[in-house]
């Protein structure tokens, strides 16, 4: 190893353990009866894990966040991926413009975003929630957008789409027989990524719904004044979830990419 | 013979730019039909028109009579194979090739003795079950034939179908497709920028430059009486000389057109009376001329030596000659020899 090698190693590692050490304590005091004075816990229980999943208004939170991330992929999967497939495999010229759409969401601060939408859409006679699914799922098109792209890069889809309308299948069919099958890893990793921002989101809902809808994390925040065990224990459930769909999306990226090589 | 497609008046463009101009030709039934032409000249863009695969244009296709400018490209009954193979990559061989049969409903049985039939025919049964990733260019090439072919189509097109293979499988695989074709009587038409190739395996030939067609013949009709300039310097390696010119060789043409002398039909003089000299006192058609200058330089293309030729009156000749014959040293002066009907006048300007 050389010396700068080292060095950045060295750095990498004390960054990576400034970054874990919260989540650590944060997972000890979920086990912890009582924890102020001493270094570690004076003893440790379940007792509330046990607390929050009995808890109505845990599992309601629960609910609605897993109701708002399914939403936004079926919304997703409806309207950006034949919008995706379209440009990608068509047009061009579409995709360069597309492009710009992109950086949109992340150009603008949720805030003003939030602002302009509550003064745009807060008084249609429309439930509020649609609106709310409608946004978030508009919000994850980048990531949804960027696990397809490369897919759509790794073979000529064009010619196979084509090629089965010309051996008689109807547009629909040729795309759900012949393109779908061939991106189904890409589009497993958009869906999940649409899923965990469906799932996570906050500053929007919070603000749009005024806190009708509480959502996995508007209750995180909520308990984080209450009690401090209870919500490092939804902190730990959350990073879990967080972790385990960045393990299966380590596990699934370039998947369908090296299968095009 | 008929024509089974006709194309009458075929405009398209894209982006107000006119890409095809004005195209109308026919295709044989049962005939092999190559569109011929230099990259950008618009074969592709003419084959997915027929194909069905280009919405917006102009004009009328008609297939055995029916106009089907506006069918979908599903109910033409026209096949395709793409440059690029497009194969379905999650199915297997087998499951490639009996995907338009599926697509039909045909019943489980008669699918299986199809496929099997075209994997025998391809010579593609050992590789049954494995996937298109699996398979070398050549064999790909021959899955999607099998694919394509399995369904009948009155109509067959191919869009370079031999661009992405090496020269040795090319040839195989183009007298193996024209094999196909004469046994199963299928209508193809074949896009190809190589002349060769066009020439090896056509019944039919239709050139096209900037999306229009230049000239459509036989073989034989074009590259013995090419039409126009671009046929001429497209076909072959033609020496082209007007009127003028060729006057000042000795041979008497109307000075108005271009001509084509084609660089085999010189022969040099060797000083013995050839058949030709003698042919002289029978027809006007077969009088010879005699031209004389010096072998300039020499070059071995293999089975042939290219010789450039200066005359004396000015002109340089390209002349082709077959690798056997004793032939003249390079700065050595002769003279060469031509049959006054081997200079062809150009139809066109
Ligand atoms: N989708 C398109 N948009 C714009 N212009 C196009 C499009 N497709 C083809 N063209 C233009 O039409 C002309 C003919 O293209 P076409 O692909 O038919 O040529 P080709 O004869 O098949 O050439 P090649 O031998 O290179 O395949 C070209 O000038 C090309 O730039
Ligand atoms: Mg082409």
């Amino acid at each position: 190893m050389t010396t700068e090698r080292k060095w950045s190693v060295g750095i990498l590692t004390m960054i990576a353990g400034l970054l874990l050490l919260p989540i650590l304590a944060t997972l000890v005091y979920s086990f912890a009866t009582n924890w102020v004075k001493t270094i570690l816990p004076a003893s440790w229980t379940l007792k509330w894990y046990g607390q929050l999943v009995t808890n109505s208004d845990f599992m309601t939170a629960t609910i609605n966040s897993l109701i708002v991330g399914a939403a936004a992929v079926v919304v997703a999967m409806v309207i950006f991926l034949p919008v995706i497939f379209y440009i990608n495999v068509f047009d061009e010229r579409l995709k360069a413009k597309v492009r710009y759409l992109m950086v949109m969401p992340y150009a603008v601060p949720g805030i003003v975003l939030v602002t302009g939408l509550v003064q745009i859409y807060g008084n249609l006679p429309i439930p509020k929630l649609i609106f709310l699914i409608l946004i978030i799922t508009a919000l994850s098109f980048p990531a949804f957008y960027q696990s397809l792209d490369n897919v759509f890069m790794s073979r000529d889809f064009r010619g196979m789409f084509e090629q089965a309308r010309m051996l008689g299948e109807r547009p629909v069919s040729a795309f759900v027989h012949v393109i779908l099958p061939n991106i189904k890893t890409g589009v497993f990793v958009a869906m999940l990524l649409t899923f965990t921002t469906g799932f996570s989101e906050y500053v929007i809902t919070n603000i749009f719904l005024n806190g009708d809808y509480e959502t996995f994390k508007i209750y995180m925040y909520r308990l984080m004044k209450a009690n401090g065990n209870a919500n490092s224990v939804l902190t730990v459930c959350y990073f879990g979830l967080l972790i385990l769909v960045a393990i299966i999306l380590m596990k699934l990226s370039g998947k369908d990419v090296k299968a095009g090589k | 013979m008929d024509d089974l497609l006709t194309v009458e008046q075929l405009n398209i463009g894209f982006n107000q730019t006119q890409v095809i101009k004005d195209m109308s030709f026919g295709v044989k039934k049962g005939q092999l039909t190559s569109f011929l032409g230099p990259s950008g000249s618009g074969k592709t863009t003419v084959l997915r028109a027929i194909a069905g695969l280009n919405k917006h244009i102009k004009g009328h296709i008609r297939l055995a009579g029916h106009d089907i400018t506006s069918l979908p490209p599903n109910q033409r009954n026209i096949g395709m194979i793409f440059q690029s193979y497009a194969l379905f990559p999650n199915l297997t061989v087998a499951d490639n090739v009996a995907y338009g049969l599926r697509v039909q409903r045909r019943p489980k049985a008669e699918i299986i003795k199809r496929v099997d039939h075209m994997l025998e025919l391809t010579d593609m049964m050992t590789k049954k079950d494995a996937y298109p990733d699996e398979l070398s260019g050549g064999q790909k090439q021959r899955v999607a034939l099998a694919r394509s072919m399995v369904l009948e189509p009155q109509l067959l097109l191919l869009d370079e179908p031999l661009s992405a293979l090496d020269a040795k499988i090319r040839v195989e695989l183009r007298n193996q497709i024209r094999r196909f074709q004469q046994e199963l009587g299928i209508t193809m038409i074949f896009v190809t920028h190589d002349q060769a190739e066009a020439m090896a395996i056509s019944d039919d030939i239709l050139i096209m430059n900037d999306g229009k067609i230049q000239q459509q013949g036989s073989a034989t009709d074009i590259y013995e009486r090419p039409r126009n300039m671009f046929i001429a310097k497209f076909i072959g390696n033609n020496n082209i000389l007007d009127g003028t010119t060729l006057r000042s060789l000795g041979c008497v043409v109307n000075e108005q057109r271009q001509h084509v002398i084609r660089p085999e039909l010189f022969t040099f003089d060797n000083g013995q009376p050839s058949g030709a000299t003698q042919d002289n006192r029978h027809s006007a058609n077969a009088e010879v001329i005699s031209i004389p200058g010096v072998v300039e330089s020499a070059s071995l293309l293999g089975d042939r030596l290219e010789f450039t030729f200066a005359t004396m009156s000015g002109p340089r000749l390209k002349v082709k000659q077959l690798n056997t014959c004793e032939h003249p040293e390079v700065g050595s002066h002769v003279n060469v020899l031509l049959r006054r009907d081997a200079v062809t006048p150009l139809v066109e300007a």
